[in-house]
């Protein structure tokens, strides 16, 4: 397999665009395409369960009708390949009616050459897309597997449980009645994995891992297996969480998943819709010490959320969301920036955080460190959040480490981050690039 | 094309596969249906995604080969049928094979009713109801500040066959939903709320309780704090909460696709107790509930599983390949209708239905007295569950305090419960005597793989750690 397989016959970008310039009631109309092409496999205890693979191609339009007194109607719609031509036109039928129903602020579809509008491609082409995943997936699913063979049998006390590769290539095109035409590749390598190990006379227990990146490289199965190894050789002989209010050490994607509630904070259509938490301007946070909170969109620093180009084809534009722990900066679809009196400059991308100062070692004295929730997001109402510790280690004030389970942490995040620290060392994960780890000064711990 | 269309295909492909392999397989799906969603700033009213395919799948004994398209036509399952055989040329014959049963001989094709046809309800009505139903949540709501109103119709058509059977169905639900954005100027809080129901357009209703709750609770959750006292506390469950617990404690647990990967402690347990003597729990794809099928995406036609029976562990539930290898290795397996696909082009995994608690015989004010100090937890959100290790966490929106026998009116947000499985389930002293669904929910296999489910249960007396 080299990439998506081809448009089928039948729709193709030229016969859809086609369709809807000779529908009299659409005034803007855009199409997406997507094709797609997965390859999976599963494999229990290293033998294969299950091969897949599977392709794909859609278009999403969306239209428009002429404005009247500012608003507009709109309908979308999604058709898959293979479908004739009569589908498209019965669709667009039931869009017109859709439309007539369905009047919103009127807006319009950019144009090529417009301020903040993608011209051709923004990032290099290897930003988003792994060529070794896009020619030839088949090949790279067995090196990912070779991969995770090679470190689970450098870990002997482990069970390779189970593992599960997806990787995946993305196209997309996006073209309007405007003559807006962009193209962009993406990739996207996915693994879950789970191991087990029994410490004698203790039951036997699990650590699952789940990773996601746009490349082999980043994905760096055979690291996150070697971690994993030595996580459930710990969490076998692990003690009972301690209860108390006490300084607490997140990292990687749950600190990713926390701090994601920016990007919630910052949307242009809570802002519009007046359901915003904070308003801009505002303090997000009550400092009492430490420095002070930095959060960026950056859709043109490499995570899972960079892009060429947005929903509609803006280009990726830095925007300030936080600073100085002040909400300063809001970012998503152009309709509601424009409702915002604001120009639009693409959905939000990358969450970049600056750097913090503290080494490992200064993060992890006289903490508890959770390396392992079964789950853990903040509420964007208010801030609060819980999660079950599956691991953690308790790092005593005498340097011994002693692995826990059991129990839960909470917290509310704004009050959390009022005198937390950074640590200098970074990871990108998800849609996150920013300090690797945060540690928290009191957080609630119950049993 | 309909997915039944392709049936003649599909008898073709298995035909020429099992020329090659022991079990072969086809699955077809394709959505229709539309959402209609009020806001404030915007009106949408759309189809839902087609997502519309089909896969076939070949068992070689010890391993399944699958190759998903997106066209439903007989072209491509002939293209795909090569491709698969292609593929299949290129691995040995295994020695030892497992054999997949094909079920017995079935030809049959099952609709679920509708007395009013949502696919043909005009766009206009659809939005004008989501509108309504927005309209009548800020209604006489001072604090909500905003609120969305959404009606959508879903519709499935499925079809299965295998050397055995060629199965097909028409599945149609309605769900109507609202989000609730309250503030008092200085704290802001959301609650959402809703139903879905097996059926059409006649469902629709701008008199569910759930418009009430979320009226009267939204505004009592605002400056809310976290609990005063985290740790273990004697609790009672709201219907919908024990239906989350009920869902994430020996739901998950008794997936026996886990058992397979030596991931569910559920395993050695099957036959003793976990729980109290008052817990009955069930897996029910055949109920009515909005999970509600006739056959599974495996071809296996829908019938209950009772899991928990006086709190003995009785039976899990399965896929073909779960119980097919569990059976080889001796353990006199069950097959269960629980084999499921989040889509055409995933893979099937062992998964739950609707899933519940049985009613007992105490009420809701029984329980309520014997409680000296404790909480109330409603407005059940997510959970997780550890089958391995046994831990669960679940999260709810509110806790209300209980002092003396009584409701305070006090109430703490959000709430956390954490512990060990058969440590709360062996804590249920009293079970209500009324079973309540709640009916809007999702379920991923760990975190994806999202397809959907209920659950449910009566109020339950139980001791938990609540943070």
């Amino acid at each position: 397999m080299s990439g998506p397989a081809p448009v089928a016959a039948g729709l193709d970008l030229a016969a859809i665009a086609a369709a809807l310039r000779q529908q009299p009631w659409i005034a803007q109309w855009q199409v997406t395409q997507r094709d797609s092409a997965r390859q999976e496999r599963y494999l229990t205890f290293l033998a294969v369960e299950s091969e897949r693979e599977s392709a794909s191609t859609t278009w999403t339009i969306w239209t428009a009708t002429a404005a009247v007194d500012g608003k507009q109607g709109e309908a979308s719609f999604t058709i898959q390949a293979g479908e004739p031509l009569a589908a498209l036109q019965e669709a667009l039928g039931r869009a017109h009616a859709a439309a007539q129903a369905a009047w919103n602020p009127a807006f319009t579809l950019p144009a090529a050459g417009e301020d903040g509008v993608a011209q051709a491609t923004t990032l290099a082409p290897e930003a988003l897309a792994d060529a070794s995943i896009s020619a030839d997936a088949p090949g790279a699913v067995a090196c990912l597997a070779q991969e995770f063979a090679t470190a689970v049998a450098a870990c002997p006390w482990v069970r390779p449980s189970t593992l599960e590769i997806f990787l995946t290539t993305h196209d997309r095109v996006l073209i309007n009645h405007r003559g807006l035409r962009l193209r962009e590749r993406r990739t996207h390598a996915f693994a879950e994995f789970v191991l087990l190990h029994r410490a004698p006379g203790r039951d036997e227990v699990e650590f699952y891992h789940q990773t996601e990146a746009a490349s082999l490289q980043a994905l760096a199965l055979g690291a996150r297996v070697a971690r994993a190894a030595r996580c459930v050789r710990d969490g076998a002989q692990a003690g009972t969480t301690v209860p108390g209010v006490q300084p607490v050490v997140i990292s990687d994607e749950y600190l990713a998943k926390l701090l994601d509630s920016f990007r919630a904070h910052a949307d242009a259509g809570r802002h519009a819709s007046r359901t915003n938490v904070f308003t801009l301007g505002e303090p997000v946070i009550q400092r009492r010490s430490g420095p002070a909170l930095t959060v960026v969109s950056d859709p043109s620093v490499t995570s899972l959320a960079a892009y060429q180009f947005d929903e509609q084809g803006y280009a990726p534009a830095r925007t300030a969301l936080i600073e100085a722990d002040r909400l300063v900066g809001v970012v998503g679809p152009a309709r509601w920036m424009r409702v915002l009196g604001r120009l639009p400059r693409g959905m939000a991308g990358t969450l970049v955080v600056p750097a913090g100062e503290s080494a490992p070692a200064q993060l992890l004295a006289g903490a508890l460190e959770v390396v392992a929730f079964s789950d853990l997001a903040a509420r964007y109402d208010t801030g609060a959040f819980s999660g079950e510790i599956r691991l953690a280690y308790r790092h005593h004030a005498d340097g011994r480490v002693e692995a826990v389970t059991g129990g839960s942490v909470s917290g509310i995040l704004t009050q959390a981050l009022a005198d937390c620290r950074f640590s200098r060392d970074t990871t990108t994960c998800a849609g996150y690039h920013g300090p690797r780890a945060v540690r928290f000064a009191a957080l609630t711990v119950a049993c | 094309m309909r997915p039944t269309s392709l049936i003649p295909a599909f008898v073709d492909a298995i035909a020429r596969l099992q020329e090659r392999v022991p079990y072969a397989s086809a699955f077809a799906r394709s959505n229709a249906g539309t959402s209609a969603r009020v806001s404030a700033l915007s009106t949408i009213c759309q189809p839902i995604s087609p997502q519309a395919g089909f896969t076939l799948s070949a068992w070689t004994g010890e391993r399944f080969l699958e190759i998903s398209s997106d066209r439903l036509d007989p072209a491509a399952v002939a293209q795909t049928t090569a491709r698969l055989l292609e593929r299949l040329r290129a691995l040995p014959r295994p020695d030892d094979a497992i054999m997949i049963d094909p079920g017995p001989l079935l030809d049959r094709r099952f609709s679920q009713d509708m007395q009013h046809d949502s696919r043909l309800i005009p766009a206009a009505e659809k939005v004008a109801f989501a509108t309504a139903l927005r309209q009548r949540l800020l209604d006489g709501s001072p604090r909500m500040i905003e609120a969305t109103g959404i009606i959508a119709d879903v519709h499935a058509e499925i079809c299965f066959v295998n050397a055995s059977c060629q199965l097909g169905q028409e599945l149609h639900r309605i769900r109507e939903m609202a989000l609730g954005t309250f503030s008092d100027g200085t704290h802001q809080a959301e609650l959402h709320g809703g139903f879905e129901r097996i059926g059409g357009w006649e469902h629709r209703t701008l008199e569910h309780r759930f418009i009430e709750d979320l009226r009267h609770d939204g505004p009592r959750l605002l400056g809310a704090g976290r609990l005063p006292d985290p740790g273990e506390h004697d609790c009672i469950f709201s219907g919908d909460f024990s239906g989350m617990f009920a869902h994430e404690a020996f739901g998950h647990g008794t997936e026996q696709d886990m058992f397979l990967k030596d991931r569910a402690k559920g395993a050695e347990f099957l036959g003793k107790p976990v729980a109290s003597p008052l817990v009955d729990m069930i897996d029910d794809p055949a109920n009515g509930w909005a999970a509600s099928y006739f056959f599974d995406d495996e071809g296996v036609l829908a019938t209950p599983t009772r899991i928990i029976s006086q709190g003995v562990l009785v039976n899990g539930i399965n896929d073909r390949y779960s119980a097919a290898v569990l059976n080889r290795r001796g353990l006199d397996v069950a097959k269960t209708a629980n084999g499921r696909r989040e889509a055409y082009d995933h893979k099937p995994y062992t998964r739950m239905t609707n899933t519940y608690f049985a009613r007992g015989t105490s009420t809701f004010a029984e329980m309520l007295r014997t409680v000296s100090h404790g909480y109330y937890l409603t407005h059940p959100s997510n959970g997780m569950e550890d089958p391995k290790g046994w831990g669960i966490q679940l999260e709810g929106a509110m806790a209300e305090e209980i002092e003396g026998g009584r409701l305070t009116g006090r109430v703490f947000s959000p709430v956390v419960v954490t512990g060990s499985v058969p440590k709360l389930l062996q804590s249920v002293s009293q079970v209500g005597d009324e079973v309540v669904e709640a009916s809007l929910g999702m379920c991923g296999k760990g975190y994806k793989e999202w397809v959907k489910v209920t659950d449910g249960g009566p109020v339950m007396r139980l001791r938990a750690v609540l943070a």
